[in-house]
């Protein structure tokens, strides 16, 4: 579907808003798969293993996602192998989000105290149950707010998905843009739709933080 | 699988377009600090009116990509006949998005200092600004010096966005590096290896920053 002479602006952006949505979605459970991946690599791999995995992930942590997306759009076909702008747009925030995660996971696992995986052992629990029921219920709840930060800067980031083609939220206002010439009206609109599907994150994210902060 | 001709061929270009970053960089991060101050005291006013005005400016900010304000204010404003150059919007751009944040640090880091320590101050017969500076910023600021360091590298990479405003920084280098030569990876090697660098410096600076302010405290 292209920006027509006859469709009205509106429905098209949210067409495209529901990409945006749907690729969010998607990175945020690829990611956060990856992030577990990097998390764990760092603390429990063997150490050459690990120490490969954290220069990695601070690599790529300190670089632009729009050169990490640039690069596999228009890099990884000169070696012979094809991509789409949408698989380049997920594998991208994939990698991008996953070294961000890894580190909100890893610091989570960090913060439990020694003393409960201790006190945990002298009540005689296993391996899995000590994970199961004292150590993973203590991350979520310190992991949870940095969580859904980066949910939110992920969902924001996906605009940067427009660059290599995808027709999300962002590329649909520049195809309605270059149809309608109504510049100020239709960014503004875009902006409201992105303000619309941020702001329930970020409010999740405040609340939590702040009963956090409570010890509540 | 870098080959030396091509990183000789475009060597000069990204480091004009170093600067350009650079220069983008340093200029948001100088007026975001003095922007997220302004910010900060509108959150934190006592006056309703005020304070909403400061949340409402931070919702945006802070739910909008950057992506989009840069389009808004360099597309946006032109349709409307204000036209600012592409380093102009991107400098306003990246400014107003990471005063919100900046503006969140500094809020964050005052509020950490106990209360008692501003009734100390008026119990010394100190005025509210004066408290401020010499009693309060003194003990925020070891808790804001390593999140400014973070809001610093992230801000140099978000100059990135800049190229889709067709700005000539390092990115937009690139890509017309790889449109010249027809070698994106050795080209994309060099700018991430170039952006690696910038925001490597970043970090020494903001530790050696802490460690002297450690020491100076």
């Amino acid at each position: 579907m292209t920006a027509g002479e006859a469709s009205p602006a509106l429905p098209y952006l949210l067409d495209g808003a529901v990409v945006t949505l749907w690729l969010t979605v998607v990175c945020v459970l690829t990611s956060s798969v990856a992030g577990v991946l990097v998390a764990v690599t760092e603390l429990y791999a063997w150490r050459p293993v690990r120490l490969a995995m954290s220069a990695t992930a601070f690599g790529v942590r300190g670089i632009p996602v729009l050169v990490l997306l640039i690069g596999f759009y228009f890099g990884l076909p000169t070696v012979g192998v094809e991509t789409s702008p949408l698989i380049s747009a997920i594998a991208v925030l994939t990698i991008y989000f996953g070294a961000y995660l890894g580190d909100v996971f890893r610091s989570a696992l960090a913060s439990v105290p020694v003393t409960q995986f201790d006190a945990s052992r002298s009540l005689g629990m296993r391996r899995h149950q000590l994970y199961l029921h004292v150590i993973l219920p203590q991350c979520v709840r310190i992991a949870l707010p940095p969580y859904l930060n980066q949910c939110l800067r992920l969902l924001k980031n996906t605009s940067l998905a427009s660059v290599v083609g995808v027709r999300e939220l962002a590329l649909s206002g520049d195809q309605i843009v270059n149809r309608d010439f109504a510049v100020m009206q239709t960014y503004l609109t875009v902006a409201a739709i992105y303000f619309a599907l941020c702001y329930p994150i970020s409010a999740a994210a405040r609340h939590l933080e702040r009963r956090l902060a409570r010890g509540g | 699988m870098i080959d030396g001709s091509v990183a000789l061929r475009v060597l000069p270009d990204l480091a004009a377009a170093l600067l350009t970053t650079g220069l983008l960089a340093l200029g948001a991060i100088v007026l975001s600090s003095v922007g997220g101050t302004a910010a900060a005291a509108l959150t934190m006013s006592r006056r309703v009116a005020l304070a909403s005005i400061g949340g409402a400016y931070r919702e945006i900010m802070r739910n909008t990509p950057l992506l989009i304000l840069m389009l808004v204010i360099f597309f946006g404003l032109a349709s409307l006949g204000l036209r600012l150059s592409p380093f102009a919007s991107a400098l306003t751009a990246l400014t107003l998005q990471h005063s919100a944040y900046t503006g969140e640090i500094y809020r964050g880091a005052i509020r950490a200092v106990p209360r008692q320590q501003w009734e100390a101050g008026f119990a010394l017969g100190m005025r509210p600004g004066r408290v401020l500076a010499r009693i309060i910023v003194p003990q925020a600021l070891p808790r804001v010096l390593p999140l400014l360091g973070n809001q610093c590298v992230a801000i140099t990479k978000d100059t990135a966005v800049a190229s889709i405003i067709a700005l000539a920084e390092l990115t937009q280098a690139g890509k017309i590096a790889i449109e010249e030569t027809g070698a994106p990876f050795q080209v994309l090697a060099l700018l991430a290896a170039t952006y690696l660098c910038l925001t490597l410096a970043i970090m020494v600076v903001a530790r050696v920053a802490e460690a002297r302010l450690r020491y100076v405290t």
